[in-house]
């Protein structure tokens, strides 16, 4: 408990940089601009940002990119209620109750109350990442090799509940992402593999191009694939929206019900901020008074999505951050910007870059603060912004997910490493093949192969032994326990989506 | 093309790319390719199920009346994806050949012409604001050095 605290003094001593708060702003403004714009999602933002990143130190880099994460994944809820379409999947169940509010010339109240719920939902997840964190990340320290390794299995496993429609294109995502992560050279015998001659895939294939690849490129041709390009009528917000903000605390325990919900829902690796949506919805319905009232215009169903949604942001890093296990895609994309910074997610993660690790968390609070007065001015004034046509955003996005993969390594060659991914990823999305698992594959791979070449290289090469070492474990047991339930929870939901 | 022969042409596809892929980790030492044979294994066993599971569904539905796409809509379908990439591979040739800020202009004015029908002073104002943002985002603050060309 002490570290925690010395740790938080540590990062609010960061939050004294004018700079930092600069680009918790910055990243504050991209965020709620890409969260609101319809087909641009959160982990694009920040798969976009993380080669802006590259010259800044990974406390200023790590605050822009938690900016983006919580802005986004709040201001999908603006789209939602002015024009009915999610800006983010996280903000589905938002538009259930946000459009027929806006129809009834209310979009000013939904507004207010998507932003509130947004904010208290985010604030108090990143409390329990505060707390819950470093003790978690003090017990991974009794890992060891094959420990790690299970581990990894165990966040591949997720792909089962990550591919619900259908399982065995999302296994078999899962494991092209973990072939790709092993291009280049093998962690302990330096021997090259699948290049294709390629230098600039000695060290693997850079997960940031991938990610753009992966979310930029297909998104940007199903937006100009369709067929509406003319711009969208919106209303904007009228006035007295702080005090309709305030309306939140009538709704007290149902904000703190749905922020419970998101954050357990965002520690268990693979399910998203739409699940959580979903959830605490269905439970706000099921407990409310007026469960009637429910897909007309209920103040209580946009609480529930919106508080659940952000509070998925502190739960999903809590395995990220402590076991290297994302807890979703936008998490995942995060963690790939940790490593950018040369920082190892893990249990190591709190003791040797304690300073770096707090300060990321301390300026997530202020990410939380700082949406508030952003989303409103937008959701008032920048409103236009959502009118965008597709054949203006996608230009600029292609553009931007250029200049993102030449910054990199200002290498040309990575340009065309990003369309390649970037032509998988519309394969995948034409032949109905979901895109998470691969981006899981792609993060978790690295770590499996390293881990069991280790893990291996303890028993002298003896399968046998490495078998009868993570059968005798009590914490390989645990693991491996883990993974089966997870495995067959997924199947389970399968199963039963299909009865 | 049918749906499900659609599906059963993916499945070919991944499993014969698969099996290629497992071909060649077998070229490699065999201890740093343990780990490879066994993901492209699992990726011929996962391609394999796929494309059983399209064999079912195929006979399955022989009977039902299916969803045809004709070749009209295939086209019409391939359109956007045929021009992203095309335009794109174009960029990057232009960036290598007439430098970043030149060939930027051209293919974000370009593109907005292709996909929609804004006005100049749109498509204008969007690529300024763009090249201007890059400027002082990549340029400016990080110091990145852009391909310069046979203009600037």
């Amino acid at each position: 408990m002490e570290n925690i605290f010395s740790g938080i003094t540590q990062g609010l001593f960061s939050l004294a940089d004018p700079m930092i708060l600069l680009l918790i702003f910055a990243g504050t403004v991209f965020g709620v601009v890409i969260g609101a714009l319809p087909g641009l999602t959160s982990t694009m933002g920040v798969a976009l940002l993380v080669p802006v990143t590259f010259g800044m130190s990974p406390e200023m880099g790590l605050a822009l990119l938690g900016a983006i994460y919580c802005s986004s994944t709040y201001s999908g809820a603006i789209s939602a209620i002015l024009i009915n379409i999610p800006g983010t999947p996280a903000n589905c169940c938002t538009l259930l109750d946000g459009y027929p509010m806006t129809q009834k010339g209310e979009s000013g109240r939904a507004i207010a109350l998507a932003t509130s719920a947004s904010a208290f939902g985010g604030f108090v997840s990143i409390f329990a990442l505060l707390f819950l964190a470093p003790p978690l990340a003090e017990f991974a320290l009794k890992f060891g090799a094959q420990e790690y390794f299970l581990l990894a299995l165990f966040g591949v496993s997720v792909i089962a509940s990550l591919s619900e429609r259908n399982m065995l294109k999302g296994l078999w995502a899962g494991v092209v992402g973990l072939f790709l992560s092993i291009i280049g050279m093998h962690p302990l015998t330096g021997d090259v593999r699948f290049t294709g001659g390629m230098a600039e895939l000695y060290s693997g294939l850079p997960i940031v191009i991938a990610l753009i690849g992966l979310y930029s490129i297909p998104e940007v041709i199903s937006s100009i694939s369709g067929s509406d390009d003319s711009p969208k009528q919106v209303n904007t917000v009228g006035d007295g929206v702080f005090s309709q903000m305030m309306e939140l605390f009538k709704y007290k325990l149902l904000s703190l019900r749905a922020t419970i919900v998101g954050i357990v829902v965002g520690i268990v690796p693979g399910a998203g901020s739409s699940i959580a949506s979903f959830v605490a919805y269905d439970d706000a319905k099921r407990s409310s008074k007026t469960p009637e009232v429910f897909g007309t215009g209920s103040p209580e169903g946009i609480i529930a999505s919106e508080a659940s949604n952000n509070a998925v942001v502190g739960g999903s890093l809590v395995p990220a951050l402590t076991l290297g296990i994302p807890g979703n895609a936008v998490s995942a994309v995060l963690l790939g910007g940790l490593m950018v910074h040369g920082l190892k997610p893990g249990p190591t993660l709190f003791i040797e870059n304690s300073a770096i690790v707090y300060s990321f968390i301390m300026s997530l609070f202020v990410s939380n603060l700082a949406f508030i007065p952003v989303g409103l001015f937008i959701a008032r004034y920048g409103v236009k912004l959502i009118e965008t046509p597709a054949s203006v955003l996608g230009p600029l996005v292609l553009g931007l997910a250029v200049i993102g993969s030449y910054a990199i390594n200002m290498s040309i060659v990575e340009i065309g490493l990003m369309l390649v991914i970037g032509l998988i990823g519309y394969l995948m999305k034409e032949f109905d093949v979901p895109r998470e698992p691969m981006v899981l594959g792609l993060v978790l791979g690295t770590m499996a192969e390293g881990e069991l070449a280790r893990a291996f290289s303890l028993v002298h090469g003896s399968l046998p032994m490495l078998i009868k070492n993570m059968f005798t474990s009590p914490l390989s047991l645990i693991i491996i326990a883990l993974t089966a339930l997870s495995l067959w929870q997924g199947v389970r939901k399968q199963f039963l989506a299909k009865k | 093309m049918k749906k499900t022969s659609k599906e059963l042409f993916f499945a070919v596809s991944i499993t014969l790319i698969s099996l290629l892929l497992l071909i060649t980790s077998f070229t490699y030492p065999a201890e740093s390719s343990q780990f490879p044979r066994f993901l492209c294994g699992l990726m011929l066993l996962f391609s394999v199920l796929i494309l059983v599971k399209g064999l079912r569904s195929k006979t399955g539905t022989k009977e039902k009346s299916n969803t045809e796409v004709s070749s009209g809509s295939i086209m019409v379908k391939l359109k956007a994806p045929v021009l992203v990439f095309s335009l794109t591979i174009a960029y990057l040739a232009g960036i290598m050949y007439i430098g970043y800020f030149v060939s930027s202009t051209i293919f974000l004015i370009g593109t907005m012409s292709i996909f929609g029908r804004q006005g100049l002073f749109t498509k204008t104002i969007a690529t300024a604001g763009f090249l201007l943002v890059v400027y002082a985002l990549f340029v400016s603050f990080l110091g990145l050095r852009l391909p310069e060309g046979l203009l600037f």
